[in-house]
């Protein structure tokens, strides 16, 4: 019964994807339909996809998960309407919509999938798949949450009913509903890259927010509206197991700690001699602020929920680790400390932490108006292209699209582990992708944990735009030159991954990069599954920089009027917003791109910061209609 | 602290009060036959103003703790110092002055003299308030302390000239130690309320503490007495007095204030 509108929709979709944009010839993309009906578009356009989404809303395949009034225009809301089928979610498809104050829409951006045909009845009931699930896991005890039914897009355009399963190894599950077969995997843990060891930390005094209690004084900053808590692992692998993975396999509700007063971070007296400590404690402090401040979002969920920092971590880096994960179950962050014969040396730097603060505000804004429990991921490769049918790659071994094996994982009687898997490979050619929303996270994570620099330009801080600037070592990345880290400033230079097919996962980034086709590189030590996150991003970082300083470009020549710093506050905050009401689910660059201008257009119409980003994303090679 | 400054000698005070005594008591026989040109006791009784109350400031900074961040200034200074200053000043207040004075010789006499007064007055505070998340962002407040009564004793011992101009006019000069007590009520911490982000604070109001203090200084001035009478008159008086009186501080120090002031004031007088 519901087959008949669904396919009048679909093909009207379908009219409509063809008629907005030009189609890429080589694009894998075809079941999917990437909506950015913004201010670039023409009113017929925009009316007819607004059409098309009311009809959808109208017969459930469309069902407002929020709606949202603007933080920044008065009489502006924002919809986000997740796709359903028959009154199953489909896994990261829907559409922002945004409203005026006279309820007309004024864009649209999103991922539909509009051929959708699955049996909606699931042989396997949740327990089962979770039963099995830890079964393929050795026995490790299987996440406490239920799994959630949904429809999982896969490649080549077809759909699996699918069980979404948070598992305590640190990843989001995806398991077939038929079999409980593995079809994909997320990493919940959004990874800094390590870099190097050296000197301590800055030497400058820094206040934090802390607690007296029990004869000492504990992390745990209670000034603000939103309680920040720094816990101290004190290099205890068992200490950050169970503050990391307790709250899932336990089964608790949000919000419910596992942690406990003899986790915190203390000092006796209230001066603070453990830099790593000071600064996670202090700069999260000061990250909540801005935000506070310059965006009016509350948190890192953007309701005051608290947050929670894991210091001194054996390892050198920083991460945020998605919901369920954590001592609470709302997410963590974690701080490692490099040690070696001559130095130790926090990663717990503004910077740093202002990127990794970022990846939770980036992860609540997109989940807490998409409903999408994993925020901005990318559960199927958007703005997948084709490449060369054979490549040879550094060792001088040719890879034969229809018999390359690359490795991958694989399900063995041992469970998931390493094996070969087949290369995706359509008309005789390799399949080629990059992370876009990996891309867009590390991006606005730069972006944000750079701008921190300049909004505390006074406290003796680093405003540089080089991310991991007070690193000893390194910079990690240059928003100023994308090339010091050999990464690409140009979206046309982007690095993307041969993909494959099978195995475990339905599908996966190899570990062979390449740039405009042309193989370039691959991994070392057969690693895989990386999307290119943190190198794309500078695309997007570079071109925060270029609207807000200006320059010439390197590589397009074109030069940038940069908005300076009279504009530099309007530029994050039509940046923050277009990742706040704007963003989808799922996401490529060029869409990125497209809701920057949106944003711009909406905020500041005419201003010298919405020319500034038009033409720094023109820059970086995301002129509007790029795909 | 007040105890101690209680325990000031009032020997010099005893001693010219034995002497007026002595030189009265053997005067008052002949009081009766004097020429009221030569008068042997005189006595005045005034009101007036004091016209030269010193004001005073105080500025108290609190050295930085590590302790907890209260919304007060003494317990906002978490690593860092918090002040406030308060600012006394007083209008001319009016006061009641009694003298007595016997003559020891033609153009001399030995007297004594008290006057007191009680104003009340806010105090005006500012502060300095470390901010409770950054460093060097100290939010300035301000405000008014309630009215602080300030009260000053002054017990005036007098030497003086008497210069009987004619039958009915007199001009009499003076000067000697006075002994003061002063009580002033001092600011000694500052509430204040914030709210997050803390980039501001507002005042709520001031602590205050009474204090007093006793000391010595001295008084000159001069009378001019009409008598319409032989023994009855008018007349007007004018002393400066001074001394410093010092207060115990919050700031854990100690405050010196200036007493005593220029007295102007008209009133009766008596001579016999």
């Amino acid at each position: 019964m519901r087959t008949a509108p669904r396919l009048a929709i679909a093909s009207a979709l379908i009219g409509a994807a063809l008629m907005a944009t030009q189609q890429d010839a080589a694009s894998r993309e075809s079941a999917v339909l990437s909506v950015a009906a913004g201010q670039a578009a023409g009113v017929d356009e925009l009316q007819q996809w607004d059409a098309t989404v009311d009809g959808m809303a109208r017969t459930g395949d469309l069902v407002v998960m929020s709606r949202l009034a603007d933080a920044s225009l008065a009489g502006r809301t924002h919809e986000y309407l997740a796709q359903h089928y028959a009154g199953i979610p489909v896994f990261g498809g829907g559409v922002s919509r945004q409203l005026d104050a006279a309820g007309v829409t004024a864009s649209l951006f999103g991922t539909l999938y509009p051929e959708i045909d699955v049996r909606i009845t699931p042989a396997l009931s949740g327990a089962e798949v979770a039963a099995l699930l830890e079964e393929m896991h050795g026995g490790e005890v299987l996440a406490g949450g239920q799994p959630l039914l949904g429809i999982l897009p896969l490649p080549g355009g077809s759909h699996a009913l699918a069980y979404y399963v948070p598992m305590s190894d640190g990843y989001f599950y995806f398991a077939d509903a038929a079999d409980g077969g593995v079809l994909l995997r997320l990493d919940a843990t959004k990874e800094q890259s390590a870099v190097g060891a050296g000197a301590d930390s800055q030497g400058n005094d820094r206040k934090l927010g802390t607690t007296q209690a029990d004869g000492r004084f504990q992390a745990h900053d209670r000034l603000r509206p939103a309680e920040l808590v720094t816990l101290d692992i004190r290099f205890n692998f068992r200490r950050a197991q169970r503050l990391f993975f307790d709250h899932v396999i336990d089964g608790l509700p949000p919000g419910e700690p596992v942690w406990t007063a003899d986790d915190y971070a203390t000092d006796a007296d209230n001066e603070w001699n453990d830099p790593t400590v000071v600064e996670a404690q202090a700069f999260t402090g000061w990250f909540y602020d801005y935000f506070s401040a310059r965006h009016g979002w509350e948190g890192i969920d953007g309701a005051n929920g608290r947050v929670i920092s894991l210091v001194n971590l054996g390892f050198a880096g920083a991460f945020f680790t998605l919901p369920p994960f954590g001592p609470e179950g709302n997410g963590v962050f974690g701080y490692g400390r490099r040690t070696d014969e001559t130095s130790e040396e926090p990663y717990t730097q503004l910077d740093i932490v202002g990127h990794e603060l970022m990846h939770g505000v980036t992860h609540f804004a997109v989940s807490n108006r998409t409903g999408s429990p994993f925020g901005l991921f990318n559960l199927v490769p958007l703005g997948a292209r084709l490449g060369p049918t054979s490549f040879t790659d550094r060792t001088g071994r040719t890879h034969r699209c229809d018999t390359a094996r690359f490795p991958g994982m694989v399900e063995t009687p041992e469970g998931p582990d390493t094996g070969m898997v087949p290369a995706w490979c359509e008309n005789g050619r390799f399949v080629l992708a990059y992370a876009g929303d990996g891309a867009i996270h590390e991006g606005y994570s730069d972006i944000f944990g750079e701008s921190l620099g300049f909004y505390y330009h006074d406290e003796d801080v680093s405003a540089d735009y080089l991310f991991g600037g007070d690193l000893t070592r390194y910079p990690v990345r240059s928003l100023i030159d994308p090339g010091l880290s050999e990464d690409p400033d140009n979206y046309a230079d982007r690095f993307e991954f041969a993909l494959t097919r099978g195995g475990l996962l339905e599908w996966d980034y190899s570990g062979h990069v390449f740039v405009r086709g042309e193989y370039l590189g691959t991994l070392r030590n057969d690693e895989f599954g990386y999307g290119g996150d943190h190198w794309n991003s500078l695309i997007l970082s570079h071109a925060f920089y270029l609207a807000v300083e200006g320059g010439t470009h390197r590589s397009s020549g074109m030069t940038v009027e940069g908005g300076g710093e009279a504009n530099r506050a309007e530029i994050e905050r039509i940046f923050f917003r277009a990742m706040r009401d704007l963003m989808p689910a799922m996401a490529t660059l060029p869409l990125a791109a497209a809701l920057l201008r949106q944003s711009a257009a909406d905020v500041a119409p005419g201003s010298d910061a919405e020319r500034a980003i038009d033409q720094a994303l023109r820059a970086v090679g995301l002129a509007p209609g790029v795909r | 602290m007040n105890a101690q400054a209680h325990e000031r000698s009032y020997l010099p005070l005893i001693v010219w009060l034995a002497a007026a005594g002595a030189t009265l008591g053997g005067a008052a026989p002949a009081q009766a036959q004097a020429d009221p040109g030569h008068a042997r006791v005189f006595v005045t009784l005034n009101g007036g103003l004091q016209t030269q109350t010193r004001g005073f400031s105080e500025d108290i900074s609190f050295p930085e703790t590590g302790g907890a961040y209260r919304e007060v200034v003494s317990g906002a200074a978490a690593h860092e110092q918090a002040r406030f200053e308060s600012d006394y000043r007083f209008p001319n207040p009016t006061l009641l002055d009694v003298s007595g004075a016997v003559r020891v010789a033609p153009y001399f006499a030995l007297g004594v003299g008290m006057s007191r007064f009680m104003i009340e007055e806010p105090a005006s505070v500012s502060a300095q308030v470390p901010h409770p998340i950054f460093f060097n962002r100290d939010r300035s407040i301000s405000g008014a302390s309630p009215p602080l009564a300030r009260r000053e004793t002054a017990v005036h011992l007098q030497a003086l000239v008497v210069v009987p101009v004619t039958r009915s006019f007199t001009v009499t000069g003076f000067g000697g130690p006075t002994l003061f007590e002063v009580e002033q009520p001092l600011v000694t911490d500052v509430n204040f309320t914030h709210a997050y982000p803390y980039d501001t604070a507002a005042f709520s109001s001031a602590v205050t503490s009474p204090n007093s203090a006793d000391t010595v200084g001295f008084n000159v001035g001069a009378d001019v007495a009409f008598y319409f009478t032989d023994n009855v008159g008018v007349g007007w008086l004018t002393r400066y007095s001074r001394a410093m009186a010092e207060l115990p501080s919050a700031g854990g120090e100690t405050l010196d204030i200036e007493v005593g002031g220029l007295h102007t004031a008209v009133g009766l007088r008596v001579r016999f």
